[in-house]
């Protein structure tokens, strides 16, 4: 009987997994995820592209499906500041950069939860980093990107 | 006091030490371990910016849309 419940919970887990990785697969062929790092949501990436109309950024976010990536968008157009929130997980994009060309862009992730090392929802953030990402590379297809690590402060919960 | 009061009293003891022991514990390694790597962070930041990548290479795989 214990060994037929371990045969079970043991085939759930692998179909946990299977199905995992298949939706994985699935977004990367769709194009709304690439393969990155495991802890990619670390760093912050600074963008620097040639902008010739600032509008095209921010119509640009405001295009983004946030049903699929499960965030809210908040921010300022003028100001080129735009705060995504989700319920476990939120980021932030900004223009660093004053008038001048070319204009320079950094997203980072504010907060997030983990288990095991690995962020809970890290499809979606994946979303929402490639989304930018490609917004970016559709206004300039020359942009240049680097990462910086960012400084982290971990909170356990009591339960 | 019966003996299942005194025992579910110990339960409630040893509970509430697990709880905050570990929490206490976790509070401790965190601050240890953010400490360290921050300071690593603090260091390679305030280095020169390193060199840039293409975004594109990171999509060079996906065919064209």
């Amino acid at each position: 009987m214990v060994f037929v419940a371990i045969l079970i919970g043991v085939a759930i887990l692998a179909a946990a997994i299977w199905y995992g990785l298949k939706k994985n697969r699935q977004l990367v062929g769709e194009g709304k995820i690439i393969s990155r790092k495991p802890d990619f949501a670390e760093s912050a990436e600074i963008f620097t592209l040639n902008v010739p109309d600032f509008s095209l950024v921010t119509e640009g976010v405001k295009s983004f499906n946030y049903g699929e990536i499960g965030t809210d968008l908040k921010g300022s157009s003028t100001e080129q500041r735009f705060n995504f929130t989700a319920s476990s997980w939120g980021a932030k994009l900004f223009r660093t950069s004053g008038e001048e060309e070319p204009a320079e862009y950094r997203f980072e992730f504010t907060n997030w939860s983990t288990r095991n090392g690995i962020p809970t929802c890290a499809l979606q953030m994946n979303m929402l980093l490639t989304a930018v990402e490609k917004l970016f590379l559709s206004i300039d297809g020359n942009t240049q990107v680097r990462s910086r690590p960012l400084e982290l402060k971990t909170k356990h919960h009591l339960f | 006091m019966s003996t299942t009061a005194i025992w579910i009293i110990f339960i409630a003891i040893v509970a509430v030490l697990v709880i905050g022991v570990g929490y206490i514990g976790n509070k401790v390694v965190d601050k240890g371990a953010d400490a360290i790597r921050n300071k690593a962070v603090r260091k390679q930041n305030q280095e020169p910016p390193g060199k840039t990548e293409n975004l594109a290479d990171r999509y060079k795989h996906l065919p064209k849309e």
